[in-house]
C-alpha cells in the first residue's frame, strides 16, 4: 500500500532537496559566472522553504507510517536549520571571493546538508534519523574540504570523515541492537520494553542506548567525542564552519533531546549518563576555550560548551518526564542567531585572501567598522548569557528545567561554567576595542551582509523583548 | 607499668644521637678514626632502641593498647594535647621495623659513606629521621602524628638534598617537599575534620583530650555511622595525605627523583619506612575507611592504577635505582589495594615483608653502585655475579622474594593482598566492585614485577659481556667528579663490599627468606596485629573460596620470571641499548613516565610565575581585576593540560573516542543493571 503523503510535513524538506538539484544544474550550465546564478537559485529555494515552514502548522502528528513526526520542536529546528543555511548562503559570495575559492558546488552541497539537518529534526524513527545524519554528515565532509588548495582544509575534511565514519559505526551498531531488543525502530516503543521487557533485552537496550548516544554525541560534539571539532573548525572554510556550528548542530541537538525524552518514566540512569557527558563537555569546552588564541578554535570550544548546555536540557527531560521543550527551543533560537552573528562578523572581515585567524586580528574592529564591533557586543553578551538578550533566556529556562528534575548540582556546574565563559568571550571584545595593528582600513559591508547582521541582532534582542508573543505564537502558552 | 616507660628511651636515644652528631660531629669526623667513632655512635642508639623495643614487644599483651603519658604540651581551655605515646601491636610493629632495619642501614651507611666529607651531618639527619618516624608511629594523638609526619618530610628533604651542591639533587629535594605539601593539605584537613567531629559530638562532655586516639576511637565510629557523607570526606582527605607521603598517583612523582639522595637513604626512608606511613595512617584510622565503602573503592582504584602504572614505567628505566624506585611505588600500590579492600593487616604485612626485601634490594644496588665507581646505569653492568658474590647472593634472595616465589617473604604478603582484594567484601562503589577489579590488576602487576626485576638482575649480574669494558678511557680534562670518586672505565675492577656493608645484606636476606613464612604461618601476624584493633571491621577472607589463589599467584611469578629470562638471558638486548632511537616507542614513553611528570612540572613551574605576576599587578590595579586575571590564568593553565591531548592526530582522537565509548558502555550497563 502506498501511504498517503502529507506534503505539509515533508514539503519543506522536498523543496530544499530539489533546490539543491536545480542549483547544481544551474551551476553546470552557467559555471562560475559573475552573476552567480547558483547562489541566487539557492537563496530563492531556501526562502520558499522558509516561508512554507512558517506557514505550516497544525497539531503534533506522525506521518508516513510514523517515520516522520511533526511537533513544535521539530518545526522550530527545521526553521532554524533553513534559516542558518539562508544566512550562510547570503554572506558566502563575498567571503568566497575574498578567499578566492571559486567553487559553485558550495551551494548545492549546502542545500543538501540542510536537508539532512531537517530530516534529523523531524523524526523519532532511528533509521530515518540515521539517513538524515548521514546526508548531513557526508555533505559536510565535502564542504569541509571545499578549499582544495589549502592543506588545512583538506586535512580537516579527511579528519572529519574518518572520525565521522568511526562514530557512524557505533550509531548503526546501537540501532541494530535496539532493533534486536524491541523489533522496532521507533524510539517511542522504548519505554514499554524498558519497563516490561525481559531482563536480557534490558542489557541489549542499555548497550544500544550507550552506542546511539555515542553517535549522536559525536554530531553534537559532546565530550569525550568532541576532539574533531576544533581541528575541523580551524581547517574548514569559515562560511562552512558557520553552517556546521549552527544549522548542522540544530538537528543533532534536537535528536539528542528526542532520544532522551523517549525514555519516559525510565530515564533516571539515562539522565545521569547524559548529565555526565554534559559536565565533561562544559568543562572541556570552557576550560580549553580559555587557552585558545585562534578565533575559530575558540568558537569550536564554545560550541562544545554549548553542546554541554543542551545536554543539561536533555538530561533534565530524561529524568523529569514530559518536560516542556520550551527551554530547548529558546536556547536553540538564541544559540543559532548568536553564533551566526559572530560568524557573519568574522566572515565580513575577510579580505585579499586573508581572514582573521587570531584574536589579535580582531584588533581595531571598533574603528574599522563600528557596526560590526557593536553587533559583536550584542552577540558576546548573548553567548555569555547576560541579559537582556536571547542567550540569557535560553540558559535560564534550561537551569529551570534542571532544577525541576532535581539536578541542582548540574545547574550549579552550568552556572559556574557560564562564568568561565565570560573570560574568553570578553577577550574577543577586548581585542575588538583595542587600537588597530597593521591593517586599519575601514571595512565596507555589502547589502546581504548588512541584512544578515541586522536580522541576527534584531533576533537576538527581539527574542527577549517579544518573549510573550513569541511563546504564544509557538503555542506554548 | 614500669617496663613500658622504657619506650621513652627508644624515642630519646635517636634524639640524643642526633644532638650529639649535630653538635660535636664536625669536630670529630675529620680523621678516619674519628669517623669510626661517629659511625659507632650513630649506629648504637638505634640498635639499643631496637633492643628495648623488642623487650617491650615481648612483654606486650596484644589485646591491650597502653598509653604512656604524658608530658603536658598544649593546654587550652577545653582542649589539652599532651605529649603521650601509645604502645600497641601496630605501633610496635613499626617501631621494630624502623629501629631494626634502621640500625642495619645505619651500619651499612658507615661503610657506604666512608669517603664522605660531611659524614656526621649525614648521620645527624638519619638519626633525626628515626626520631621523627618514631613520633609518627608512637604518638597517641593526631597532633603528634602530624608532627612526626612533617618531621619525616623535613628529614627526607634534607637527605635527598644531602649533596646540595649538585643542582639536580637540590631540585629533587624541593620537588619532594613541594609535592608532599599537596598531600599534607589533605592530611591536615582530614585530621582537623576528625577532631572537629569529635569535639562537637554530644557525648564528649568534660573530656579535653580531643585529639587523643583513645578518646577519638571511642566516639568516632558512632559519629561516622550517623554521617556517611562526612565519613567519605574524612576518608578521602586522609587518603590525599597518604597519597602524598606514600607516593601514589597522582602525587607519586617526587619519589623517583628522591633517588638522587645517598642509597642508604633510599633504602631506609624511600623504601622501608617513611613511604609506608600512608599505610600506617590508614591502619590507624581504619574506622574512617570502614565507614565509607566509596572512599575505600577510591583507595583500591588508585592503588591498583599506581601499581600498574609504575610497573610499566619500570620497564623503561636504565638506572638501577630508578627501577627500584618505581617498583617501590608499585608495591605501595599493593599495600593501598589491601587497605582499600578492608584487609588492613594485610597492608601492614606487606609493609613488613616489603621493608625486608626492598631494603635489601636497595642496599644491594648500593653495593653494586659502590663497586662500579658510582655508575648507576645498568647498561654499563653485566656479568657482575663473579665479582660480587655476597651482593649477588643476597640480592638474588631479595629478587626472588619480590617476584613472589613461594616460600620467600614477598610471596605470602602479595598472595594475601591479591586474595583479600579478590574477596571483594569492602571496596564497592555503587554496583562497581572496585576491590575485585583491583585484585585482578594486582595479579597482572605481580607478573610484570617478576619480569622487570628479572630484567634488572640479568642486566646487572648475568649476560655475555662486561659492558663497562667498552667505555672509552677517562679523560682527565672532563673535570672533577662531584663526590670525589674516580670514573668508571674499561680498566675498572669491581670490588666486593666491606664487612660493615655485608652484615646488613646478609641479615636482611635472612629476613627476606624466612620472615614471611614465620609471620604468615598459623596467621601469626594477623592475630597479633588485629588483637588490639578498635572499631568496626568487615570480615575479609584472604583466600576467597572458588579462586585458585595459590596457583594464580605462583603462575604469575613463574610467568614473569620466565618471560624475563627469555628476553634478557643474553644480557642487554640491542633495542634497549645505548642507541635510544632503536627503542620501541612504548618503552621510550614509559621511560618518560608517559609525559606525566614533565606535564605537571612544566605547567606548574612555568605558569605559576605568570600567575603570581598577575596577582601582583592585580593588587596594584585593584583586587577585583587581580582576581579575574588570577582565575583566568589558573584556568588557562588547566586548559594547557587538557590541550596536550589535542594533538591533531586522528588515531589519537579515535582512541580517545574509543575509550569514551568503552567507559560509557560499562557505565550504562552497570548502572542499568542496578534495577532502575
Amino acid at each position: 500500500m502506498i501511504p498517503t503523503i502529507d506534503w505539509g510535513v515533508i514539503g519543506p524538506v522536498a523543496i530544499v532537496a530539489v533546490t539543491g538539484m536545480i542549483a547544481l544544474i544551474v551551476h553546470m550550465i552557467t559555471g562560475n559566472s559573475e552573476k552567480n546564478f547558483t547562489q541566487k537559485v539557492t537563496v530563492f529555494g531556501l526562502l520558499i522553504a522558509l516561508t512554507s515552514l512558517l506557514a505550516a502548522g497544525g497539531s503534533e502528528r506522525f506521518v508516513l507510517q510514523e517515520m516522520v513526526v511533526m511537533d513544535r520542536l521539530g518545526s522550530v529546528g527545521q526553521l532554524l536549520t533553513v534559516f542558518s543555511a539562508l544566512i550562510v548562503a547570503l554572506v558566502s559570495p563575498a567571503y568566497l571571493e575574498a578567499k578566492r575559492i571559486k567553487l559553485g558546488e558550495f551551494y548545492p552541497m549546502l542545500a543538501w546538508a540542510t536537508v539532512g539537518g531537517m530530516i534529523v529534526c523531524c523524526t523519532r524513527n532511528l533509521l530515518v534519523l540515521f539517513v538524515g545524519i548521514e546526508i548531513l554528515s557526508i555533505s559536510l565532509y565535502v564542504l569541509a574540504g571545499l578549499h582544495r588548495t589549502s592543506k588545512k582544509s583538506e586535512e580537516s575534511a579527511i579528519k572529519y570523515f574518518l572520525l565521522g565514519a568511526f562514530a557512524t559505526g557505533f550509531l548503526l551498531y546501537g540501532i541494530a541492537m535496539f532493533y534486536g531488543a524491541t523489533g522496532s525502530l521507533n524510539m517511542s516503543t522504548l519505554v514499554s520494553y524498558w519497563l516490561h521487557g525481559a531482563p536480557e533485552n534490558k542489557i541489549l537496550l542499555s548497550l544500544s542506548f550507550a552506542l546511539i548516544a555515542v553517535g549522536i554525541g559525536f554530531k553534537c560534539s559532546l565530550a569525550p567525542f568532541h576532539q574533531w571539532t576544533p581541528d575541523v573548525y580551524e581547517g574548514a572554510p569559515t562560511n562552512v564552519v558557520a553552517f556546521m556550528a549552527t544549522g548542522g548542530k540544530v538537528g543533532a541537538f534536537v535528536a539528542l533531546w528526542n532520544f532522551a525524552d523517549s525514555f519516559g518514566h525510565a530515564g533516571r540512569f539515562v539522565g545521569m549518563t547524559i548529565a555526565t557527558l554534559a559536565v565533561l563537555s562544559m568543562l572541556v569546552g570552557n576550560v580549553l576555550a580559555m587557552a585558545q588564541k585562534n578565533i575559530k578554535r575558540l568558537l569550536a570550544y564554545s560550541s562544545i560548551a554549548n553542546a554541554g548546555y543542551v545536554a543539561v536540557a536533555a538530561a533534565s527531560v530524561a529524568i523529569a518526564f514530559r518536560l516542556n521543550h520550551i527551554a530547548l527551543i529558546f536556547f536553540l533560537f538564541g544559540y543559532v542567531l548568536t553564533s551566526l552573528g559572530v560568524f557573519v562578523v568574522v566572515l565580513a572581515m575577510a579580505k585579499d585572501g586573508e581572514e582573521p585567524m587570531s584574536l589579535d586580528d580582531l584588533k581595531g574592529l571598533a574603528s574599522r567598522s563600528p557596526i560590526l564591533a557593536y553587533s559583536l557586543v550584542v552577540f558576546v553578551l548573548s553567548l555569555i548569557g547576560l541579559g537582556p538578550v536571547s542567550g540569557f533566556l535560553g540558559k535560564l529556562f534550561i537551569l529551570k528545567d534542571a532544577l525541576t528534575a532535581n539536578l541542582a548540582w548540574l545547574a550549579v556546574v552550568m552556572v559556574l561554567n557560564s562564568i568561565f565563559g565570560a573570560f574568553y568571550y570578553f577577550g574577543m571584545l577586548r581585542s575588538a576595542f583595542a587600537p588597530a595593528e597593521g591593517d586599519a582600513r575601514p571595512i565596507s559591508l555589502s547589502i546581504p551582509q548588512t541584512f544578515s547582521l541586522s536580522v541576527c541582532v534584531v533576533g537576538v534582542i527581539g527574542a527577549v523583548v517579544f518573549y510573550a508573543p513569541l511563546l504564544a505564537h509557538l503555542g506554548l502558552r | 607499668m614500669e617496663g613500658n616507660s622504657l619506650i621513652w628511651l627508644t624515642l630519646g636515644l635517636p634524639i640524643l644521637g642526633f644532638l650529639f652528631q649535630g653538635i660535636c660531629g664536625r669536630f670529630l669526623d675529620k680523621t678516619a678514626s674519628g669517623k669510626k667513632l661517629m659511625g659507632l655512635l650513630a649506629v648504637a642508639p638505634i640498635a639499643i632502641a631496637f633492643v628495648i623495643g623488642a623487650l617491650i614487644t615481648k612483654s606486650l599483651d596484644p589485646a591491650k593498647a597502653v598509653v604512656v603519658s604524658s608530658i603536658p604540651w598544649i593546654e587550652l581551655k577545653g582542649l589539652s594535647i599532651p605529649f603521650e605515646l601509645r604502645i600497641d601491636t601496630l605501633s610496635m610493629t613499626m617501631v621494630l621495623i624502623i629501629t631494626g632495619i634502621g640500625a642495619l642501614i645505619h651500619l651499612y651507611a658507615t661503610g657506604y659513606m666512608a669517603e664522605e666529607k660531611d659524614y656526621s651531618r649525614f648521620f645527624a639527619y638519619l638519626n633525626l629521621f628515626i626520631a621523627a618516624m618514631l613520633i609518627l608511629v608512637l604518638g597517641n594523638n593526631l597532633m603528634m602524628l602530624f608532627i612526626g609526619w612533617e618531621g619525616v618530610g623535613l628529614c627526607s628533604y634534607l637527605l635527598i638534598g644531602f649533596w646540595y651542591e649538585d643542582v639536580a639533587n637540590a631540585k629533587a629535594a624541593n620537588k619532594a617537599f613541594i609535592v608532599n605539601r599537596v598531600g599534607d593539605w589533605g592530611l591536615t584537613l582530614g585530621l582537623l575534620l576528625i577532631a572537629t567531629l569529635v569535639a562537637t559530638s554530644a557525648e564528649i562532655q568534660g573530656e579535653t583530650r580531643l585529639f587523643s586516639y583513645d578518646v577519638v576511637f571511642q566516639h568516632l565510629p558512632k559519629i561516622l555511622a550517623a554521617n556517611p557523607g562526612v565519613a567519605t570526606a574524612a576518608a578521602l582527605l586522609l587518603f590525599v595525605g597518604a597519597c602524598g607521603k606514600s607516593a601514589q598517583f597522582p602525587l607519586y612523582l617526587w619519589l623517583p627523583d628522591a633517588m638522587a639522595g645517598p642509597t642508604p637513604v633510599s633504602a631506609l626512608i624511600h623504601a622501608a619506612t617513611m613511604v609506608t606511613s600512608g599505610v600506617v595512617l590508614m591502619n590507624r584510622m581504619s574506622m574512617v575507611f570502614e565507614a565509607s565503602a566509596v572512599a575505600s573503592a577510591v583507595v583500591c582504584a588508585v592503588g591498583a592504577f599506581t601499581a600498574l602504572f609504575a610497573a610499566i614505567i619500570a620497564f623503561g628505566q636504565t638506572d638501577i635505582k630508578k627501577v627500584l624506585a618505581y617498583s617501590t611505588v608499585s608495591q605501595l600500590g599493593f599495600m593501598f589495594v589491601a587497605c582499600g579492600a578492608g584487609a588492613y593487616w594485610v597492608g601492614m604485612f606487606h609493609v613488613t615483608t616489603h621493608a625486608f626485601f626492598k631494603a635489601l634490594l636497595f642496599l644491594g644496588s648500593g653495593a653494586v653502585i659502590h663497586a662500579m665507581a658510582h655508575e648507576q646505569d645498568m647498561r654499563n653492568y653485566g656479568k657482575l655475579a663473579k665479582y660480587l658474590p655476597v651482593t649477588f647472593g643476597t640480592m638474588m634472595i631479595g629478587y626472588l622474594a619480590i617476584a613472589g616465589v613461594p616460600g620467600l617473604s614477598g610471596f605470602y604478603s602479595k598472595e594475601e593482598v591479591i586474595g583479600s582484594a579478590l574477596a571483594g567484601n569492602h571496596a564497592i562503589a555503587g554496583a562497581l566492585e572496585v576491590g575485585k577489579w583491583s585484585g585482578w590488576i594486582c595479579l597482572v602487576v605481580a607478573a610484570l614485577t617478576a619480569m622487570y626485576m628479572t630484567r634488572m638482575m640479568w642486566l646487572t649480574f648475568f649476560g655475555n659481556e662486561e659492558q663497562w669494558r667498552k667505555i672509552e678511557p677517562h679523560h682527565a680534562a672532563e673535570g672533577e667528579d662531584d663526590h670525589g670518586h674516580h670514573h668508571l672505565d674499561a680498566t675498572h675492577k669491581p670490588h666486593e663490599v666491606p664487612f660493615s656493608m655485608a652484615i646488613p645484606l646478609v641479615a636482611l636476606a635472612a629476613l627476606s627468606l624466612l620472615g614471611g613464612w614465620f609471620l604468615a604461618s598459623g596467621g601469626r601476624f594477623e592475630h597479633w596485629l588485629m588483637a588490639s584493633h578498635v572499631g568496626p571491621l568487615t570480615e575479609v577472607p584472604t583466600h576467597p573460596e572458588g579462586i585458585p589463589l595459590m596457583a594464580l599467584s605462583v603462575g604469575a611469578a613463574v610467568l614473569g620470571i620466565c618471560a624475563g629470562i627469555a628476553v634478557y638471558m643474553k644480557g642487554l638486548p640491542a633495542k634497549e641499548g645505548w642507541d635510544e632511537s632503536k627503542w620501541s616507542a612504548f618503552r621510550l614513553r614509559a621511560r618518560d613516565q608517559f609525559g606525566y611528570d614533565s606535564l605537571v612540572v612544566n605547567s606548574v613551574t612555568s605558569d605559576s610565575a605568570a600567575f603570581s605576576a598577575s596577582a601582583n599587578t592585580g593588587f596594584d590595579h585593584g583586587v577585583i581585576e587581580g582576581l579575574g586575571e588570577g582565575a583566568g590564568s589558573a584556568t588557562s593553565w588547566l586548559g594547557g593540560i587538557f590541550n596536550s591531548v589535542q594533538t591533531g592526530l586522528v588515531r589519537m582522537y579515535a582512541s580517545i573516542m574509543l575509550i569514551g565509548v568503552v567507559v560509557l558502555v560499562l557505565y550504562v550497563v552497570i548502572s542499568s543493571g542496578g534495577g532502575k
